[in-house]
């Protein structure tokens, strides 16, 4: 597009040029030296038109060996029946891993299917939702305040620097209890800072680790049937997820916060509208798509989480994988060399994760106003 | 002071009742805004000491001694600090070759370059996704979403084949930590979404103005999501910083990152810990742990000269965040 | 259209450029002499995973630079993937990328998974080779309680994978047994002598807690020892080769669970997983501190265990358990890692000459000198008896430290070691009776459910 003088674009028989065909321009008589042929320019102007695939690209050839190979190459072997990873013999195709994965019955040691869903329902589904709606409090609490929003936001982001291998044991330290009955019963071990804090408040002790009071030696672990409940285990896993999950939430809901237009905050503000007010019935939903964003992918990651529990609770993930996750359940059958049931365990972990998400989205999609 | 006002008012006119009115009206709103700090920062400080909390009492770990870290009655300040800790911690190569400053070259390396083809890919996939139409590009961006439901844990196994020196070959190099984790829906999906919200008016002002469609692109759209593509440069190099599962079942120690040198147990392999500790103590009160059981206090060191480039980063990249935002004046 | 295409090539180039620069550059060169080319030419590259910390490292590189000067062209690459299960989480990841490695340290529970790829090399087979094998004497050299645990009859199914009896599937590289480490002073204040027999332990509990009120009179480290040398001690059923395999849940185990968590009540037990740190810890508190009398521990963590001038220390075998004819049954357990000898992997199959190299490396590993100098820097004891001569081995014995204390004990248990079998699973039975005790301890579960929960998680059939 070509501008005159004074800066106005000239216009252009764009619209005639793009619409005519070539062969009417060729005229009677004349010598064609390069002959524009009407399957060559149908043929660019196809390929103009499906650009998007160049762009995409790169990524989709990467995908192709790194992500979708694998999950195919997955998806037909969870399908060969007692499949042997180490010697890639199986004995024939079915449903028998899925079959196994679910009543639990996949012989030596493996972790149990029903208790890691458990898991890491419960953990994603407590933890996910806290650390959302504790960010938005943050975020909505940062950017009321001028002076030191900028420190606060550093140390509020410092949880996401670290890697959760080297932080998992630190949290751990916090709710270990080092010492035998007698330096228990005589107050001489060490109970953790957050049991210290209980005796400081006047509750009783508990050994996190184990799930037992210390001083009532009450078993703290709720059992319903084949899968058991250790709370205690769940809380200290909660804690360290809402401390390592609140800097990335904050970071974009605090972005998100930056860009509301202030108008909206001034119109309320002269309709006397109270904090409370402004912050649920017009922040909330301003910022709802990023929420949504957060709590849909939130809730994914939750449901694929590993190291986190590994770094806290070690790779044998508590005691017989009774803090195991759906991730740690994959990686024990892997282990094991059982490629079989972890792929059905993946697969199965895929449709439950499908699931939740479509429910999400339609959720969302009643509440999110963008 | 409510009987002041009423003798005033009963001596002014109307006019000046409304104006003190509002002055209390204005006080009012002080108080009111007063304590609203006060709640504010109590809020934000209390969540900040929970933020800080575990980095200082892992800072506090690194520069004990051990056995003040194995003590019960654990001490929240220890009484000398064991810099010591730090050097024996950075001195300690393996036999392998395998030093702390090789592996942090490594992933400065691997970081850097995934980091950045990584962006450039997350960029043309999004923009192709938000705005431009071809065919099959619905299936496509439901694929990819589908993929962000399945647990990363699935590909391992077979990606490793797939980089064994049976098929390509690539184990024992930077090529084998780069290139599987180039592609990363999860920000793609985040950026189309963002290049969604640039209203569309901004592209028919650019296509008047002459703007091709790759100039928009560079021109209009990034800078307009400048802060987000920084986030995610950010969170894509802390991604890199802390992998640990791949780099350890495909590569030697020399191409390990430094995750996995962090979780190495360091011991005090020149006794230089002891030496210190004897110098600082005296001998009755040093124990020697000898040359191969593993410490924790270094164990902690070593996690906090890991965590500090990150900090680092943050704090410069943090900068740009905010000016980004507060340039970034299209929207409303 | 030209932009579009300029900038597309543009980043592909810039892929395609730092695959290229990776891929040659590899690593910056460092001191090791690996140089800077990643390339690795696997069929002379003998790979070797172990759990070496790194000062043991250091001595093993010094047999890996004697071996690579003898036999030039040959390298031996060092890997330590971790612990001993992430060693083998590697190798089972390995197989199946058909990058398993040439030698590594394993458990026998380890092994009998790998015997199934059939790339566990019969070690007979250069063992028994006039030139580069074993003399008779050699053989002999070896403990015969290490020696013989890597004999395939203590596979389960050895046979299906076409292997004799006496095939050799490991040699045992360095090995240690469980010790009893004892609070001398505390003891002998009381008049008590070192406890020989489990009855004698308990009976001098109440006396110990009467005078030491904050001590902790027995800690044992390893609760799947403790569970699996009691088993064998008394002669009831552990775990078994064959079918069916898991024959831990009866009675008398049971019956001993009871009165175990009789003990804990009184405070007379702890461990490890009990306390939550090392027990030795706790054993060099001394008695006043709430310490323990009597600690069972790894022989190889001898240096873990020394209290300093706190109190004198002794060094005794485990007790025994007395048995209903009168007689006294000492068995302990034995552990350490062995090594196996794998093949085909990384892409050299049907190498007679890489294997018969990596033979080679293997001896060296089991070279008295060596395993001297191995032994003297990692606490545990040596495989080969003549180790015992080796004039570096003598004057580290001689010092008469806890660590010299406990290999000299170590070494005179030889006709004691017992082994369990081998097979898919029996790892996960050694970790499932460990919680089965530690939950029949501290009263979670009753002795009853503790072990039928464990019988239930190995899959028992």
């Amino acid at each position: 597009m070509t501008k005159d003088k004074n800066n106005l674009p000239k216009t252009e028989q764009v619209d005639v040029q793009q619409t005519s065909t070539p062969a009417e321009v060729v005229t009677v008589g004349e010598s064609l030296e390069v002959p524009t042929l009407p399957t060559k320019e149908r043929v660019s102007r196809f390929l103009r038109s499906q650009q998007g695939w160049l762009f995409v690209l790169p990524a989709l050839l990467l995908m192709c060996v790194f992500t979708f190979y694998p999950i195919v190459s997955a998806f037909v072997n969870s399908f060969k029946q007692e499949y042997d990873g180490l010697t890639d013999t199986f004995n024939g195709w079915g449903v028998d891993n899925f079959v196994r994965v679910l009543k639990g019955d996949t012989g030596t040691g493996g972790a149990s299917f029903l208790q890691c869903l458990t898991n890491t329902m419960v953990l994603t589904f407590v933890s996910v939702p806290l650390s959302t709606f504790i960010a938005l409090f943050i975020a909505v609490a940062l950017k009321s305040i001028k002076p030191l929003q900028k420190a606060y936001q550093t140390v509020l982001f410092l949880p996401y620097l670290t890697n959760s291998l080297a932080m998992g044991a630190v949290f751990l330290t916090f709710f270990q209890v080092i010492g035998t009955q007698r330096q228990i019963n005589a107050g001489t071990a060490q109970l953790g800072m957050v049991n210290d804090l209980l005796v400081w408040l006047g509750i009783e002790p508990i050994n996190w680790i184990k799930g037992i009071g210390l001083e009532s030696k009450k078993d703290l672990v709720w059992h319903l049937g084949s899968v058991d409940i250790p709370w205690t285990k769940y809380v200290i896993m909660i804690i360290y997820e809402v401390w390592s999950g609140l800097p990335f939430k904050i970071l974009i809901l605090f972005s998100a916060l930056q860009s509301v237009n202030k108008q909206y905050y001034d119109a309320a503000r002269i309709d006397g509208a109270s904090r409370s007010t402004i912050l649920w019935k017009i922040t909330t939903p301003l910022i709802s798509p990023m929420i949504s964003y957060l709590l849909i992918t939130g809730i994914m990651g939750g449901m694929k989480q590993y190291s986190a529990v590994v770094g806290v609770f070690g790779p044998q993930m508590g005691t017989n994988y009774d803090m195991g996750t759906m991730v740690g359940y994959i990686y024990n059958y892997l282990e094991l060399g059982q490629t079989g049931y972890a792929y059905a365990g993946s697969l199965l972990l895929f449709i439950i994760i499908m699931i939740i998400t479509l429910i999400n989205l339609r959720v969302s999609k009643k509440r999110v106003t963008y | 002071m409510e009987d002041n006002v009423k003798e005033i008012s009963e001596v002014t006119t109307p006019q000046s009742q409304a104006m003190f009115d509002i002055e209390k009206e204005h006080k009012k709103q002080k108080i009111q805004g007063i304590v609203k700090n006060v709640f504010v920062y109590a809020f934000l400080t209390i969540c900040a000491v929970f933020a800080f909390l575990p980095f200082f009492w892992m800072f506090i770990s690194s520069i004990k001694t051990e056995m003040e870290y194995r003590d019960p009655t654990g001490s929240f300040f220890p009484d000398k600090a064991m810099w010591v800790n730090y050097t024996a911690v950075l001195k300690q190569t393996n036999n392998s070759g395998a030093s702390f400053i090789q592996i942090l070259v490594n992933t400065l390396i691997v970081g850097f370059t995934s980091t950045l083809i990584g962006l450039v890919i997350i960029i043309i996939t999004a923009y192709a996704l938000a705005r431009m139409n071809f065919k099959g590009k619905n299936l496509l961006f439901s694929i990819m979403l589908g993929t962000m439901m399945i647990p990363g844990e699935m590909y391992t196994i077979t990606n490793y084949i797939t980089v064994s020196p049976a098929n390509l070959g690539w184990s024992n190099s930077y090529t084998v930590l780069i290139v599987p984790f180039l592609v990363s829906v999860y920000y793609i999906y985040l950026m189309r979404n963002n290049f969604m919200q640039i209203p569309n008016s901004l592209y028919q002002a650019a296509k008047v103005d002459g703007l091709s469609d790759m100039g928009y692109l560079v021109k209009v759209m990034i800078p307009l999501t400048a802060p987000t593509l920084i986030s995610i440069t950010l969170l894509k190099f802390i991604g890199t910083w802390n992998s640990y599962i791949w780099p350890r079942l495909v590569n030697l120690e020399q191409w390990q990152m430094i995750t996995n040198w962090v979780t190495k147990g360091f011991t005090d392999r020149d006794g230089m810990v002891y030496e210190k500790m004897v110098e600082m103590f005296g001998a009755e009160n040093a124990v020697n742990y000898g040359k191969s059981e593993t410490l924790n206090t270094l164990k902690m060191a070593a996690v906090c000269i890991v965590s500090l480039p990150l900090f680092v980063l943050f704090i410069f990249c943090r900068k740009y965040i905010m000016h980004g935002v507060s340039k970034s004046g299209t929207k409303g | 259209m030209k932009k579009l295409l300029v900038s597309i090539t543009l980043v592909i180039f810039m892929m395609a450029s730092t695959l290229l620069t990776a891929c040659g550059g590899g690593g910056t060169s460092d001191d090791s002499g690996n140089g800077g080319d990643a390339a690795i030419d696997y069929s002379k590259t003998i790979v070797f995973y172990s759990t070496q910390g790194d000062s043991l490292q250091t001595v093993t590189a010094n047999a890996i630079a004697a071996f690579e000067a003898k036999y030039p062209g040959w390298k031996v690459e060092h890997v330590q993937p971790g612990g001993y299960d992430e060693t083998k989480d590697k190798i089972v990841s390995d197989f199946q990328a058909a990058s398993q490695p040439d030698l590594a340290y394993c458990y026998p529970d380890h092994v009998a998974q790998y015997l199934k790829t059939g790339k566990v090399v019969d070690l007979n087979k250069f063992i028994n080779d006039p030139e580069i094998g074993f003399s008779a004497e050699e053989i002999a050299d070896f403990v015969p309680g290490y020696y013989n645990e890597g004999y395939a009859e203590n596979f389960a199914n050895y046979a299906s994978y076409g292997l004799e009896a006496k095939s050799m599937i490991t040699l045992p590289f360095v090995k240690s047994t469980e010790l009893m480490y004892v609070n001398k002073t505390a003891l002998d204040a009381l008049g008590l002598p070192i406890a020989t027999t489990w009855d004698e332990l308990w009976a001098q509990c109440e006396t110990i807690v009467s005078r030491y009120p904050t001590a902790t009179p027995l800690g044992y480290d390893s609760e799947a020892n403790w569970f699996i040398t009691m088993c064998k001690q008394n002669g009831w059923g552990y775990t078994s080769a064959s079918e069916p395999h898991y024959l831990f849940k009866n009675a008398e185990a049971q019956a001993w669970l009871e009165e175990l968590s009789a003990y804990y009540n009184e405070g007379y037990i702890t461990t490890q997983e009990d306390y939550g740190a090392y027990t030795s810890a706790l054993f060099t508190k001394g008695v006043d501190d709430g310490g323990l009398v009597y600690c069972i521990g790894s022989s190889g963590g001898a240096s873990h265990q020394d209290p300093g001038n706190k109190f004198e220390w002794a060094i005794a075998p485990i007790p025994g358990s007395v048995l209903a004819d009168g007689t006294v049954d000492y068995s302990v357990i034995s552990q350490g890692p062995s090594i196996v000898m794998l093949k085909d992997g990384n892409g050299v199959t049907n190498s007679e000459e890489k294997q018969k190299m990596t033979w080679l490396f293997l001896k060296e590993l089991m070279d008295p000198t060596f395993q001297a100098a191995f032994s003297i820097a990692s606490g545990y004891n040596p495989s080969r008896l003549s180790t015992f001569e080796n004039p570096d081995y003598v004057a580290h014995l001689a010092k008469g430290n806890i660590t010299a204390k406990a290999a000299e004990v170590a070494k005179g248990l030889s006709d004691r070691f017992y082994t369990s079998p081998a097979f898919v699973g029996s790892s996960t039975a050694r970790e499932q009776v460990g919680t089965a005790l530690v939950f029949a301890l501290t009263g979670q579960k009753t002795a009853e459910q503790a072990l039928a929960d464990a019988y239930k998680n190995c899959g028992g059939k």
